[in-house]
């Protein structure tokens, strides 16, 4: 099964990052109140990240094996922050208060 | 594929990517690391026993030089003997052995992962001489301590370690690589996933989690290795860091990483019961399952190493009963393990024995970590003793009485001989006593408020009640240390002069017995081994024999040369 | 020390080896290195995260990093990974010598953005702004260096398959066209995520 030959929609894929890349630039000069800013960067970013790893890396095409390979270190990615930010990153703020 | 390649001195035993000699290059690293790790421990123990007397090879262990010591201990002997011994070591001989392969699915990264982790023992023996001193900052560490020179006066040890550290982590995740890629595309025709022997699934299971724990702390070292070299703040408080940031990332591999090298033993000592009771293991999918669970558990445990860091209070309680939970799988595991060896016929030959023992040691460990992880009790316990006598009856078992299992069983795979049983024997009941005669002493004196990490103990007056236990412990801790010697010559001597091996001594039923004693390069004869069964078939009734090999049609040719 | 013996002209039969959903050892082995990677960079990713969320001053410090250059080396990466997706199509289809063009301008685009982040850090260095001046400088100079390393070793890698491809002297290395591609794929997915962080979270953009 070849990943690379399997219909070359290689060029549509780049030009939609690019235009994707350049609205997210554009998206942050827009002063979206509070953090509505920061999740639609991000948005923009991860729509990005999936279309560069569905369309080029070809994770399409894999089996569970390789999406359970990229699932679990997000997952990992998710508990190291979110158990971390009582103490790392609101704790200082508190003890302000 | 034709095989035909005469091999030299330096391709053969120097730059070999053959999966059993990297096995060996590997063993031999843990087994030399042991001897400095071992020195150091004696080391310890002659400072807390005979305080600011000189010590024999060595002369007085001032505090400086204590504080070294303890940290080139734990990093030694977890990184450079606990991983090359239960990680490296099996996986690589065993794992291409066991599921019928003829060597790993990338030998020459297996190759290179041998050399970047010498080099990075390399480094750190050579921290030991930098202007400065080596490491002296605890095996885990811990900023601000050791983020910055002006603490500890040490600057090039601490870089030096950092990137010792950093190698080994990398040459480990490489490995890890190997192992996986090879059981999920090289087994053997017939060779199912269920067919695959529970050693191999164990030693899978250290290599993922070791690669999916390892990111951060990677990240954690080259932002320490910054704050050393560069100045930067990430875990000083005066240039804005944060260190509870060094010790979050950190223990979120360190926790993983007791159980990577736990894992392994438990492989071994699940084969071995099968074996040496000729049973089947006890609820194997069980035990798989298990062994998911805690993996998944292992993760989200980490801050129990940091009860007593005045980290947000909030997070204790979630943590202390995550830490509970974990306990869980382990005991269904070791119920398993009880199970097995119920109603077996037992052998006591020399791996039976070390797995027996591990059994009973591991208990200790494990039971006491719940002390330690009802956070309430850990208030109190926090960095004594008992903290050191916990780990200590968790990590010795895993290592070394792992260790010595696997090294006895499969020794007359690996060379072709037996070794010496009554010196094995001798060696497992005097290491089993002088062990527990260690250690055991260290929980009295933990409960009794004696801290770790202090040289001098007769400093402190409210631990001279401690004195006569100190001292039991340190003359226990020079005898084990001696008795190792039994090992390491039975090691050698037997390698050349010992019983010539039968090809299956123990009548096992996993593939490798199968292949000559030492299998040659490429293990195989020209046809591959079909399987047939699982490896669990012992004492089958209505079989004339109480074992079943899993390729029986395999006619293991000897290979002329 | 063993006994290992060398064996003369005896034909070994050797497995096909694939992995699940027709992967190759050597994709699944990429794979597993880019989980390892996710995780180390999500250890510092992560870090960055947790520190941003209580130094929303930061916002003013990530407005001295200059957003044209940043946008350029996005671009500039994308259109690299674009011609590396190109190449490793044109090896599928046995034509090295087209995919050995494709490699050079993979790696021209790649050097282009090193290039730029060196002019980026000299005008960072000559304005005071050095690892040690904050920990927001630290982490951007620790992330987006880490980042430049993964870069270089890939460019290395293409380099090497180039000087074979040109030549039409692949042989054994077709696949790793392949496999390159998808390492380089990665190091696009964290600059993804990387550029926006560091770059786009400036005034009002704050937790």
């Amino acid at each position: 099964m070849n990943i690379t030959t399997s219909k070359s929609n290689h060029e549509l894929v780049y030009v939609a990052l690019v235009i994707l890349a350049l609205v997210t630039v554009g998206a942050s000069f827009l002063h979206l109140a509070g953090n509505e800013n920061v999740y639609l960067i991000f948005g923009l970013a991860t729509v990005q990240c999936l279309l560069v790893a569905f369309q080029y890396m070809g994770l399409k095409l894999e089996g569970v094996m390789v999406y359970g390979l990229v699932i679990v270190p997000l997952i990992l990615f998710a508990i190291l922050v979110f158990l971390c930010i009582p103490d790392i990153s609101h704790y200082p703020l508190n003890l302000k208060l | 594929m034709s095989q035909e390649h005469h091999q030299g001195f330096f391709t053969k035993y120097i730059f070999s990517t053959d999966h059993k000699m990297v096995a060996k290059q590997f063993l031999l690293l843990a087994l030399s690391m042991a001897v400095i790790g071992g020195f150091y421990a004696f080391l310890i123990r002659w400072e807390l026993a005979y305080p600011n007397q000189p010590a024999p090879f060595f002369g007085v262990v001032t505090p400086d030089k204590y504080n070294a010591i303890i940290t080139l201990h734990g990093t030694i002997m977890l990184f450079f003997v606990g991983m090359p011994l239960l990680n490296a070591f099996p996986s690589n001989f065993l794992v291409p052995l066991m599921i019928g392969a003829r060597d790993m699915a990338f030998p020459r990264l297996n190759m290179a992962s041998f050399w970047m982790t010498l080099l990075a023992a390399g480094l750190l023996v050579s921290s030991f001489f930098v202007p400065g001193g080596p490491v002296a900052g605890g095996w885990t560490g811990y900023a601000p301590l050791s983020a910055s020179s002006e603490y500890t006066g040490v600057k090039m040890g601490m870089v030096l370690w950092i990137i010792s550290l950093a190698l080994v982590f990398i040459a480990s995740s490489l490995g890890g690589i190997n192992y996986l890629v090879t059981v999920v595309t090289m087994r053997a025709k017939g060779m199912t996933y269920s067919r695959v022997p529970i050693t191999v699934w164990f030693l899978l299971a250290a290599a993922l989690t070791f690669f999916l724990a390892v990111g951060p702390v990677l990240a954690g070292a080259f932002m320490l290795l910054m704050d050393n070299v560069f100045g930067t703040g990430f875990f000083l408080p005066g240039k804005g860091g944060e260190p509870l940031l060094w010790q979050h990332l950190f223990w979120f591999f360190g926790h993983p990483e007791v159980y990577v090298l736990f894992f392994p033993t438990l492989g071994f000592c699940l084969d071995i019961f099968a074996v040496f009771c000729r049973k089947p293991i006890f609820g194997q999918k069980l035990i798989i399952g298990s062994t998911v669970v805690a993996i998944a558990l292992s993760f989200v445990v980490w801050a129990h190493h940091m009860f007593q860091t005045g980290m947000n209070p909030t997070l204790v309680t979630p943590f202390a009963i995550t830490t509970i939970l974990i306990s869980v799988p382990f005991a269904i595991i070791y119920v398993c393990m009880f199970l097995t060896i119920r109603n077996g016929s037992i052998s006591l030959e020399p791996p039976m024995l070390w797995a027996l023992g591990f059994l009973a040691t591991f208990l200790v460990g494990g039971l006491t970590g719940i002390f330690l992880g009802a956070a309430g009790a850990d208030i109190y316990l926090h960095g004594t003793y008992f903290v050191v006598a916990h780990f200590h009856y968790t990590m010795f078992p895993s290592v070394f009485f792992g260790g010595y299992a696997a090294v006895n069983y499969w020794y007359p795979k690996m060379f072709g001989r037996m070794l010496n049983r009554t010196a094995a024997t001798i060696h497992f009941v005097l290491t089993f006593i002088f062990f527990n005669c260690v250690f055991w002493p260290l929980f009295i004196v933990g409960m009794g408020g004696m801290v770790r990490r202090i040289a001098d103990p007769s400093f402190y007056p409210q631990y001279s009640p401690f004195v006569h236990l100190n001292i039991f412990a340190t003359i226990s801790a020079m005898c084990l240390i001696a008795t190792q010697t039994i090992f390491l010559w039975n090691f050698f001597y037997s390698m050349k002069n010992g019983k010539v091996a039968e090809l299956n001594p123990y009548h096992a039923n996993t593939l490798e017995w199968l292949a000559q004693s030492p299998p040659p390069h490429g293990n195989w004869g020209p046809k591959l081994p079909v399987v047939t069964s699982g490896p669990y078939e012992y004492s089958k009734p209505g079989e004339t024999e109480d074992w079943h090999t899993q390729a029986p049609s395999y006619k293991g040719e000897v290979i002329h040369g | 020390m063993d006994n290992t013996s060398t064996v003369d002209h005896v034909e070994y039969e050797v497995e096909d080896y694939t992995g699940p959903a027709g992967t190759t050892a050597g994709r699944l082995g990429v794979w597993i290195l880019i989980s390892s990677e996710i995780t180390i960079f999500a250890g510092l990713l992560g870090s960055y995260i947790l520190f941003r969320i209580f130094h929303p001053e930061w916002s003013e410090e990530s407005a001295h990093l200059n957003i044209v250059l940043g946008t350029i080396n996005t671009i500039l990466l994308l259109s690299s990974n674009f011609f590396m997706m190109k190449a490793a199509s044109a090896v599928e289809q046995g034509n090295q010598k087209k995919s050995a063009k494709l490699m050079l301008l993979t790696i021209a685009l790649g050097l282009a953005f090193l290039v730029v982040k060196g002019f980026e850090y000299a005008a960072e260095f000559s304005h005071g702004e050095f690892p040690s001046t904050s920990t927001f400088w630290s982490f951007y100079f620790l992330l987006t260096g880490l980042h430049g390393t993964h870069i270089l070793g890939g460019l290395i890698a293409i380099g090497i398959l180039w000087a074979h491809a040109k030549n039409d002297n692949l042989g054994e290395l077709k696949g790793r066209v392949a496999l390159t591609g998808l390492y380089w794929s990665f190091v696009e997915v964290v600059w993804i995520f990387l550029f926006p962080l560091l770059y786009l979270l400036r005034e009002g953009v704050a937790k």
